[in-house]
């Protein structure tokens, strides 16, 4: 798993590709831990280069969502495609959480 | 789902009870099953499958350190293949665990519970089973 953070406006855009597995979930969560102890408060996950997903990693998503969310803050999706979609999809998280089919989507929504 | 003594057994692995094992059980399971035929979405659905059983086996099976997973793959006679996972832990039926509620809001949604979920919905059966001291769970995938 690599994850590659940089900011746009206000909000911070993780980019996370290779696996979000029981192994490295927890590396992903203290990623977003991080930016939301920074004081970011809307993080963009793009999800392009994701070629795995586990209910590991839907977890620290979760947990990560809830966090933000008593800050009101939120995460956003984009790049869902694939596997992780499925995983998205089957999981009910397509309908929890804001997906946009691009980040330009995405910023422009704000 | 079928029982057991129809699989012909391809390939079997044990490796330790931990989470490092996981990459050696995922090469073997995937490599496996491509040899049998299968790929693209099948093939990512059985990889996931495995990493919740084991995961789970890991988590609530509080069995000692030196305890093993063994996982097998088969096909049986109508080219169906199955993934058994083995553990020696304390008797544990992932399958009574409740459906999560994938309605649910983010503050409503506990976190977790979707691993024994995954399983069932993204493989074609999952059965478990006791025997002689051991915990039984094998996955179908069909063709």
């Amino acid at each position: 798993m690599e994850i590659t953070r940089r900011k746009e406006k206000d909000v911070s855009i993780v980019a996370v590709s290779g696996r979000i597995d029981a192994i490295t979930a927890p590396d992903f969560e203290k990623s977003l831990d991080e930016l939301i102890a920074a004081g970011d408060r809307v993080i963009l996950i793009d999800l392009t280069a994701l070629g795995y997903i586990s209910s590991a990693g839907l977890r620290s998503i979760l947990s990560s969502a809830k966090k933000l969310k008593a800050l009101s803050g939120e995460i956003l999706f984009t790049g869902l495609q694939g596997p992780v979609e499925e995983v998205f999809q089957i999981s009910g998280f397509k309908s929890i959480f804001k997906i946009f089919p691009t980040e330009a989507e995405a910023l422009g929504s704000m | 789902m079928r029982m057991a003594e129809n699989i012909h057994t391809l390939c079997s692995i044990e490796l330790p009870a931990a989470l490092d094992s996981l990459p050696g059980f995922a090469d073997r399971v995937t490599k496996c099953a491509r040899e049998a035929g299968f790929g693209g979405h099948k093939l990512s659905a059985m990889e996931l499958a495995l990493e919740e059983a084991i995961v789970n086996i890991i988590k609530y099976s509080s069995s000692s350190p030196d305890s093993v997973i063994i996982v097998t793959c088969g096909i049986d006679d109508r080219d169906a293949f199955y993934i058994t996972i083995i553990d020696s832990g304390p008797p544990f039926d992932p399958l009574k665990r409740d459906t999560p509620d994938t309605r649910a809001g983010i503050d409503d949604r506990p976190v977790g519970g979707l691993g024994i979920f995954f399983i069932k919905e993204m493989t074609d059966g999952v059965t478990y089973t006791r025997e002689a001291g051991k915990n039984i769970l094998t996955i179908e995938m069909k063709r």
